[in-house]
């Protein structure tokens, strides 16, 4: 253990500015919201549920595809990994799932159109 | 009428912007983050509560000298910018010679930011709040309430408070106003900004009222802290627009020896300040109307014409007993502000007529003043919208109750009087015989609505509670003593 005189040297207890703080205190820190944006940059939109509770039957997206401009069009199945962000229990799916999936919420996100 | 358009002129960085085409109701954080590109000042809710898009705007006052007001750029027409200067974040690093200004260096030292994301709207109204000062620092609690409309949910309040006192012991980093005033003299010596058949800003109410009659239909403007929100919100055209806020003479809150006249422009910071000098019982409720940015920008005659239920100014003023003056053309008529309004922000104003003055009659010299006591209810203590607002004024002789008026907010389509409950205290000793006759009766006079601010029964027994404080602050007999009876006042005692 370190005596005491050698942890008032450390870094242990000693006030550090955020390093950010300049920043932000004059309004040059950048956020997402502030960046011009780049040539190019694409859109997306989520398609939600208009049930507050239900199952889906079917997804059809293919007329959506066939749209003009539209680049993608993705579902649960297109997720590479878990459909799911809940950072601590893990129960919020990030799209609902594909057929037989139930649908939770009105204004679940189901698909997604870039 | 014929009429020229004429650009929008304002003062930043030192220099004149000149917008010559601009949508009356664009707003001045749009033209600051996707014009001007300068994305220090934040959008947070849109809605003149957050105080993350805080800016400064730099005026000059009837004394021809300048007043900085800390104002909400998401819901400021920028038209309503002419003649004025302006000051965002980007701009306080210049002044302190090109390092960081003392607000700013105060922020860092004393850790008051995590997220940043709020600390723009911070240091604005903390740098006007420096310049309000030259003293040096308020009190903790004068700077709180400076802070009441910057909201932050990560850092916390306690090292952003610190800050406000820090920012005062570093060597003074003063605006050098005149050159700020001789171009504002300059900018104002210029035509009026003008968009014809959608922006008109008058100088003088008789501009004014010829344009009143002229286009009944045009929409007035006054400081938008509501009619902003039509816009960011609801997403409204609001049709043409007719700019208060640039006639000088609407702009007075004059002290007269029989009543206070509150020109329809004046700002609901000058019109409580004169109330709250008159009757301090009223000061809580001036602090507690909305924050600083949203009082040196809205207006008394604003919230009064505009006439939500909910708001604030209406049930003290009724109280007090005031009367509206209301011009169209050339013609005055004087209507009591407590048969104003005819239905949910409906009002008696005829086509082309407008709200010029706000009267309100002193105490007589002579008499034992009324006593008067408002009290608001809402949930958070600070900048929020009252679920119920009594304001009430009882003349006592002896212990006899010669004159009563009981106004409320929030418990119907309008600001109103308990008719029920005032014919039962009128004429009556006030005991609690009379005070529970009157507790009765509100539920006569009233059939509260429940929405999200509280419950329809919720507002009836708070109502009922809140004349029972009165009661006890004012009965003839072993009156309590504020700070039996307030939170606040034990706090401040403390």
């Amino acid at each position: 253990m370190k005596r005491d005189d050698e942890v008032a040297e450390s870094v242990v207890g000693a006030a550090l500015a955020h390093e950010s703080a300049r920043g932000h205190v004059a309004g040059s820190a950048p956020y997402t919201d502030d960046l011009p944006e780049l040539a190019g940059t694409l859109h997306a939109a989520l398609g939600l549920s208009p049930l507050s509770h239900g199952v889906i039957e079917a997804l059809e997206l293919d007329a959506l595809r066939a749209l003009p401009g539209v680049v993608a069009v993705l579902s649960a199945a297109d997720i590479p990994g878990v459909n799911d962000c809940g950072p601590l229990v893990h129960d919020d799916p990030i799209l609902a799932g594909g057929v037989g999936a139930t649908l939770r919420y009105l204004g679940q996100p189901v698909f997604l159109v870039v | 009428m014929t009429e020229a358009a004429h650009p929008i002129r304002f003062l930043h960085r030192g220099a004149v912007v000149d917008v010559a085409a601009a949508a009356p109701t664009r707003t001045l954080l749009e033209w600051l983050r996707e014009d001007a590109r300068c994305t220090g000042t934040k959008e947070g809710c849109a809605e003149g509560d957050c105080g993350a898009c805080t800016v400064v705007v730099g005026e000059l006052d009837e004394h021809g000298e300048l007043a900085l007001k800390p104002v909400n750029a998401c819901i400021r027409f920028l038209p309503t910018l002419a003649g004025k200067a302006l000051w965002t974040v980007e701009d306080l690093a210049a002044m302190g010679g090109g390092a960081l200004h003392p607000v700013q260096q105060a922020l860092v030292d004393c850790h008051g930011s995590q997220c940043g994301f709020c600390t723009p709207g911070f240091v604005m109204s903390l740098w006007a709040c420096y310049e309000r000062h030259p003293e040096g620092a308020p009190s903790r609690q004068q700077l709180a309430d400076d802070l009441a409309g910057n909201l932050c949910r990560c850092t916390g309040y306690r090292p952003i408070l610190d800050a406000g006192q820090r920012m005062f012991d570093a060597p003074r980093a003063a605006l050098e106003r005149a050159p700020v005033v001789q171009a504002l003299r300059e900018l104002n010596s210029q035509p009026a900004p003008s968009q014809p058949g959608a922006y008109h800003a008058p100088r003088t109410i008789a501009e004014l009222a010829a344009l009143r009659l002229a286009r009944p239909e045009a929409r007035l403007l006054a400081g938008g802290t509501d009619v902003g929100l039509w816009v960011t919100k609801q997403l409204r055209d609001l049709g043409e627009l007719i700019y208060l806020g640039d006639v000088a003479a609407l702009r007075r809150v004059d002290v007269r020896d029989d009543a206070i006249v509150i020109g329809a422009a004046a700002t609901l910071e000058q019109a409580w300040a004169a109330l709250a000098d008159e009757w301090p019982a009223l000061r809580e409720v001036w602090l507690r109307f909305a924050s600083l940015p949203v009082r040196v920008a809205g207006t008394m005659g604003g919230n009064v014409a505009n006439g939500s239920p909910i708001g604030d100014s209406a049930p003290v003023l009724i109280a007090l007993g005031a009367t509206l003056r209301l011009r169209r053309g050339d013609a005055l008529r004087r209507v009591a502000l407590d048969a104003f309004y005819t239905g949910y922000m409906q009002n008696r104003l005829e086509p082309g007529e407008f709200v010029e003055a706000i009267e309100v009659p002193r105490n007589a010299p002579a008499k034992a003043p009324p006593r008067l006591a408002a009290y608001k209810i809402s949930k958070r203590h600070d900048s929020d919208i009252s679920a119920v607002l009594g304001a009430f004024a009882i003349e006592l002789d002896g212990a006899r109750i010669a004159a009563v008026r009981l106004a409320w907010g929030g418990l119907a389509a309008t600001v109103q009087r308990a008719a029920a409950a005032e014919a039962a205290l009128l004429g009556r000793d006030w005991d609690e015989a009379a005070l529970q006759a009157a507790q009765q009766a509100l539920a006569v006079d009233f059939k509260p609505l429940t929405d999200m601010r509280a419950t329809a029964a919720y507002r009836l027994r708070v109502a009922r509670n809140l004349l029972r404080r009165y009661w006890l602050e004012t009965r003839p007999v072993n009156p309590l003593p504020p700070r039996a009876l307030s939170v606040w006042a034990l706090e401040e005692a403390r």
